[in-house]
């Protein structure tokens, strides 16, 4: 209990460094704040265009894309701004050699990694996600139950081990290759199955729910909201959480043993 | 004189640019990997919009899975990445460095890029022939014997489009040092004309209209609208004629930034 409280006292600390770190670069702030409205007004444009020659979409109705968009929208933002900037320093460590920071300290080295950098600017995308979640459910024909929005909540946070596993992973590679900080990008492209119905997919659907569990990260969630989640859903998530953590944490493991320091 | 010396500057930035993807060949592959993941979400979406339809504007299922898998070809042979890359070289300060060598920077930026274009399209027929072995992907053979001549042309015209258009943008990091979210806000309308998602026949008529006499489709939609031979003679012609004008107007517009940029850059670097 007293190790946990330690953790949750550097945790805050960490926080209180990451805003007065954004708060100096201001300009960032309203630059990365810009790009993203215009990204995500993006998103619903092209969203749009698929519309005008259909009305459904595999099932999917207009308003129905855009809870999903919404949904995994909020769920990247999450994750974003809580731990995604701070797993992605390990490509850049290994690279430069100098994760000896981080495996000096006497705190696990994941958590380290884990939440050392809370982001501002996705914390606050956040909310407009949130908010246009609402409104869209408000135009939503579908009934929604408490109980579907507690399970709803409860995915959404499986979702978010599922993004730490794959992107541990992902960035422990950098022990085995160099100069793969570029892997982020391939990161943000998997986001786009996020985004889209996995039944447009037919017979490599299959594949969205495991090699690539992109199914947990948006559409697992909807269709729970909408009543027509199956309890497969929710214990596929459930396992895929914890192979995704498993496999992060066990490459990280074994990769750490093959790292060389740039002092030594 | 030495061997070496004799060999042009094309020469040695297109070897260059291939041997460093050679140095981190996982980098290159995740880049390659990067597009294929990030665009093949469209033709399954297009595909399911189909639903009963054998065509659609004129675009059979086959065609366009043939445009998608063509639109990565045809980006990696057009686009170029200037804009980042001038960004970066002027924020650390290397573009001095550029500056300082008696070499032209615009030959400089423009061959700097081939040979990245040479390794992605190779890494991509490979990828490209795995994914043809397992799923039997279909793909639309022209039947014309003009269409392969107007592609070829239509991609030199897009290739040096985009480098003219590209370079633009990359000036604004000497005037501004954050210049990445213009840049960025500005990709995102253009990737929608460009073609990226959609032939443009798909989208709305108002957008179609506009975009004829914008550059932009020019870079990519054109050409794939070519080698899908959904255009008529004289609509490819008028095209070209299109392209050209806006590539003379482009390369003064270029030449002008590029030159008051260099100016500007030397009196605040000194």
């Amino acid at each position: 209990m007293q190790y946990l409280k330690q953790l949750f006292t550097i945790w805050k600390q960490y926080i209180v460094t990451s805003l007065v770190r954004s708060m100096e670069f201001r300009f960032n702030f309203i630059a990365e704040m810009s790009v993203w409205l215009v990204w995500f007004g993006t998103t619903f444009l092209i969203a749009n265009i698929f519309f005008l020659h259909t009305n459904v979409i595999a099932g999917w109705e207009k308003n129905d894309i855009y809870i999903l968009i919404s949904t995994a929208t909020l769920i990247i933002q999450l994750f974003e701004s809580l731990f995604f900037e701070g797993i992605h320093q390990l490509t850049f460590f290994v690279t430069e050699g100098k994760m000896d920071i981080v495996f000096t300290k006497p705190i696990h080295p994941i958590f380290q990694l884990l939440f050392s950098r809370f982001e501002v600017v996705p914390f606050i995308q956040l909310f407009f996600s949130l908010i246009l979640l609402v409104l869209f459910l408000v135009r939503s024909e579908n009934t929604i139950h408490p109980i579907s929005v507690i399970l709803y909540v409860f995915l959404c946070l499986l979702a978010i081990i599922i993004q730490i596993g794959i992107y541990l992973a992902l960035q422990s590679l950098a022990f085995w290759f160099t100069r793969i900080e570029n892997i982020r990008y391939l990161f943000y492209s998997m986001q786009e199955f996020n985004r889209t119905p996995t039944a447009v997919f037919h017979r490599f659907e299959i594949l969205l729910f495991t090699i690539v569990p992109a199914a947990y990260i948006g559409n697992v969630q909807t269709l729970v909201l909408f009543g027509k989640g199956t309890m497969q859903h929710i214990m596929g998530a459930i396992i895929v959480a914890i192979v995704a953590l498993i496999c992060g944490i066990s490459l990280f493991t074994i990769g750490a043993r093959r790292y060389t320091s740039a002092s030594s | 004189m030495h061997e070496s010396m004799k060999e042009s500057l094309a020469g040695i930035l297109i070897r260059t640019g291939i041997q460093y993807d050679f140095i981190y060949p996982f980098r290159s592959l995740i880049w390659t990997l990067n597009s294929v993941v990030y665009i093949v979400v469209f033709p399954f979406i297009w595909l399911t919009v189909y639903n009963d339809q054998e065509v659609l504007f004129g675009y059979s299922r086959e065609g366009i899975i043939t445009y998608f898998v063509l639109l990565l070809m045809v980006e990696y042979l057009v686009m170029s990445f200037i804009d980042e890359e001038m960004n970066y070289d002027i924020r650390e300060g290397k573009i001095s460095n550029i500056l300082l060598k008696p070499v032209n920077i615009t030959q400089w930026y423009f061959y700097d890029q081939f040979g990245f274009r040479i390794m992605r399209i190779v890494l991509f027929a490979l990828l490209y022939i795995v994914l043809t072995t397992f799923f039997h992907l279909p793909f639309f053979v022209p039947t014309h014997w003009y269409t392969i001549p107007f592609v070829l042309v239509s991609i030199i015209f897009g290739n040096l489009l985009a480098f003219q258009y590209k370079m633009i943008l990359g000036c604004i990091s000497f005037w501004i040092e954050e210049a990445y979210a213009i840049r960025l806000i500005v990709t995102m309308f253009t990737t929608i004309l460009t073609g990226f998602i959609a032939p443009l026949v798909f989208l709305p008529l108002m957008v179609q209209h506009i975009s004829v006499f914008l550059p932009f489709q020019y870079m990519l939609y054109f050409p794939l609208a070519i080698y899908l031979e959904t255009l008529s003679i004289p609509t490819i012609i008028g095209g070209l004629s299109i392209a050209c004008i806006w590539l003379i107007l482009l390369w003064y517009i270029r030449s002008l930034v590029l030159q008051k940029s260099i100016r500007h850059y030397n009196a605040i670097g000194g």
